[in-house]
């Protein structure tokens, strides 16, 4: 579950970026969506996940002069969503415990009209998500980056800043996890 | 590629075949396996499934506000998730003072040592500048609509309470067959570790008590090994090998238990070929650098890459949730610096520095003074390893960021370099009311102060207000001197008595290795046996103690 990350006091300056404000907003319109899941499968509550992406996005523009190579805009973006959502969930432990009666059952806007497919949908959905909260964070995290945003090994470790080797060693661990909360679920044998 | 045992099932290679993570050798080698393995088949099809779930979790439309929050914080300098440290009224202090000031006053109202009173209260402790009692009362001006500040409860995930002792122990049938072993003292519960390679010398409990941090030796090689045991679930992590090394056993947890900071001096590679260290850190045999593992990613970064760096304490979160970390360079003429985890707020500014201070350790009282060495350094021509070889003294005075520090006191009252000699290496550690202090394992190449004095076998232990350490000091440990090695000392929370792991080099050449621990009282009187591993013969110690909660909710 490890690996060497980059000596972070001799990182290279921060390159110059002319047009921040308009690079932000091409960043906005392209990530907030995916964002915005991402933060709500990891936390399973939607005004949360709300806040966490406001602030994800309102640190990346601060630092967006960090980001100075435009290929791992993903990972750099998902990283900072990452670490901010680790934050909201650990200083929360210490005031309600993360468990499934605050965030196991989020309530979700009504975004689509009723039929009963969409309900059946909504309620698997439901004990997915029930499932992945039963997991530590980082199993959790790792799943949802592979699984749901569809993201290889190597831009999982760039995001969690793990090895490849790492990553392959934590996701495995994460599906065994996950296929025991599953099992506990009903939604697997 | 790995060579699978017979019977072994390659649950990691199935996971990684569903992202198209396996080379082709990889991939070869399943397709055969899977061909012959029904219960692989399962996991496949289970983990398949499983994706399959995850994947088609429906898309969830973000807010229709959310771009105009997100302006509106980015116009108005705030975020939505304001953690109550970054709220007016601590924006306020920040903004009333000078740059530097600012960052040493942060770091004093936040420090988050153990022995933190609850925010909002004063602290019992007067210093020079008061800035915790001073800026941590409420304010009139504070905003009502912030909320309350929560009051610091015990984590209840916590394997030791407040003040309760857990120690490593060697268990199992029989010395044949050991395991590692986290034991909590009242009631024997334990956690067991994965079996290392060499007996544990060093541990440190997390502020959340979930986890602990150890060190292990590597059989006789001379190296180490690193390793994070999480409480909660038994979980193991290998977090490096260390080449052994005087100063670089220290493990730093910050107040919020996110980060572990540790010394790694570089091993020969041959040394790690045959033991699963995890990281191995690159560099020539006496490069020293220190490392941190992030508990809530799982990831081990590297935070100097100069050669020369130990660990030496983290001293408190800053005002934007950085978790602020002293380590020191060795040097003819030694220095100490101030870094940032996890990233410095700006790149390019110039760290904090001390210098003419090594490995400062932070009295457990804000506002307190440090212990720390002066003194020469140079590397050990056989090995690289740093020592100091002139004048080196453990001194306890404030860290000035601007200079030599000009107020230190000896540590020892009795002792003197004279000019040259001292101590080559040796051990600090406080109490936790800021004024007991210990010293031991401290090897004197000065001129003979006395009979066995002071002795590397020894551990002094005695108060600041008492005038320091001296030769009375020594603490009365049942133990044969000169077969005897002291692996750690804690005290006590109340500070009545030291728990004292000490190694037993009397048995034979090739007999198990072996440690007691023992309760010895500060104030003289009868040692009390502690242990419950293995016996004979045994293996008892590092002990820690459970903390106090800190101020810090998170």
């Amino acid at each position: 579950m490890l690996s060497i990350g980059l000596a972070n006091r001799n990182r290279v300056p921060a390159a110059v970026v002319t047009a921040p404000r308009i690079s932000f907003d091409l960043l906005f319109e392209e990530y907030s969506a995916p964002i915005y899941n991402y933060v709500l499968r990891m936390v399973g509550d939607p005004d949360r996940a709300a806040d966490i992406t406001q602030d994800t996005f309102i640190k990346a523009y601060r630092k967006l002069d960090s980001l100075t190579d435009e290929h791992s805009t993903k990972s750099w973006l998902y990283r900072i969503a990452t670490n901010t959502a680790i934050d909201d969930m650990r200083r929360r432990r210490w005031i309600s415990p993360i468990g499934i009666d605050d965030e196991g059952q989020p309530e979700r806007p009504d975004t689509a009209p009723g039929p009963e497919a969409q309900v059946m949908a909504g309620q698997l959905d439901e004990r997915i998500q029930r499932a992945l909260m039963q997991l530590r964070p980082n199993h959790r995290q790792c799943l949802i980056l592979s699984d749901l945003e569809d993201m290889s090994a190597q831009q999982i470790g760039e995001v969690m800043n793990l090895s490849y080797g790492a990553v392959r060693t934590l996701l495995c661990r994460a599906r065994g996890e996950m296929r025991r909360q599953l099992e506990a679920e009903g939604l697997v044998r | 590629m790995t060579t699978l045992r017979p019977g072994e099932h390659p649950d990691e290679l199935i996971s990684a075949s569903l992202t198209g993570d396996l080379s082709e050798a990889e991939q070869s080698q399943l397709t055969r396996h899977l061909a012959d393995c029904a219960h692989c088949r399962d996991t496949l099809a289970a983990f398949d499934e499983e994706r399959r779930l995850i994947s088609g979790m429906r898309h969830v439309p973000p807010p229709r506000d959310l771009g105009a929050r997100v302006r509106a914080g980015i116009e108005s300098g705030r975020a939505a998730g304001l953690p109550w440290w970054r709220r007016p009224m601590f924006l306020g202090i920040a903004g009333s003072v000078a740059t530097v000031a600012a960052a040493v006053l942060a770091i004093v109202i936040l420090n988050s040592q153990p022995s933190d009173p609850p925010v909002g209260q004063a602290t019992p402790t007067a210093s020079a500048s008061e800035p915790a009692s001073t800026t941590a009362e409420p304010s009139a001006s504070v905003d009502p609509s912030v909320e309350p500040i929560p009051t610091p409860t015990v984590n209840p995930q916590a394997f030791l309470r407040p003040g309760e002792l857990g120690y490593f122990s060697m268990v199992g049938d029989s010395m044949e067959t050991p395991r590692l072993a986290f034991i909590k003292n009242d009631t024997g519960e334990a956690v067991e570790a994965d079996t290392p390679a060499g007996p544990p010398i060093g541990a440190a409990l997390s502020p959340d008590a979930e986890w602990v941090a150890y060190i292990t030796e590597i059989g006789e090689s001379g190296a180490n090994q690193v390793w994070g045991l999480h409480l909660t679930d038994g979980e193991t992590v290998r977090l490096g090998c260390a080449n052994l090394s005087p100063f670089a056993d220290r493990l730093l947890w910050s107040g919020n238990s996110q980060f572990l900071v540790f010394t790694i001096p570089a091993v020969p590679a041959e040394m790690t070929e045959t033991i699963d260290c995890g990281l191995v850190a690159p560099g020539p045999t006496g490069s020293t650098d220190v490392w941190a593992f992030d508990t809530h990613s799982g990831a081990v970064m590297q935070v100097t890459d100069s050669g020369d760096a130990f660990a030496a304490d983290i001293i408190g979160q800053d005002l934007e949730g950085g978790t602020s970390v002293l380590v020191s360079h060795a040097a003819e003429s030694p220095w100490t610096e101030q870094l940032r985890l996890p990233e410095p707020l700006e790149p390019d500014a110039e760290p904090l520095r001390i210098d003419g201070m090594f490995l400062p350790l932070m009295s457990p009282i804000p506002g307190g003074p440090a212990v720390y060495w002066t003194g020469s350094m140079s590397q050990a021509s056989q090995d690289g390893r740093w020592q100091f070889t002139t004048g080196g003294m453990p001194e306890v005075g404030s860290l000035n960021y601007f200079g030599a520090p000009d107020d230190g006191t000896p540590l020892f009252a009795d002792l003197s370099a004279n000019g040259g000699g001292g101590f080559q290496d040796g051990h600090f550690g406080w109490g936790a009311d800021g004024d007991l202090i210990t010293f031991w394992g401290g090897l004197w190449i000065g001129a003979p102060q006395g009979d066995d004095y002071p002795s590397e076998k020894a551990v002094y232990a005695g108060r600041l207000t008492d005038g320091g350490l001296m030769s009375g000091s020594r603490l009365d440990i049942p133990t044969d001197g000169q077969t005897a090695q002291i692996i750690s000392v804690e005290f006590e929370p109340d500070g009545v008595r030291a728990v004292v792991s000490v190694r037993d080099f009397s048995a034979g050449v090739g007999d198990p290795a072996s440690a007691n621990l023992y309760l010895v009282p500060i104030g003289g009187g009868e040692a009390i046996l502690l242990g419950g591993g293995i016996d004979p013969p045994p293996w008892d110690g590092p002990a820690v103690y459970g903390q106090p909660p800190t101020g810090f909710p998170f």
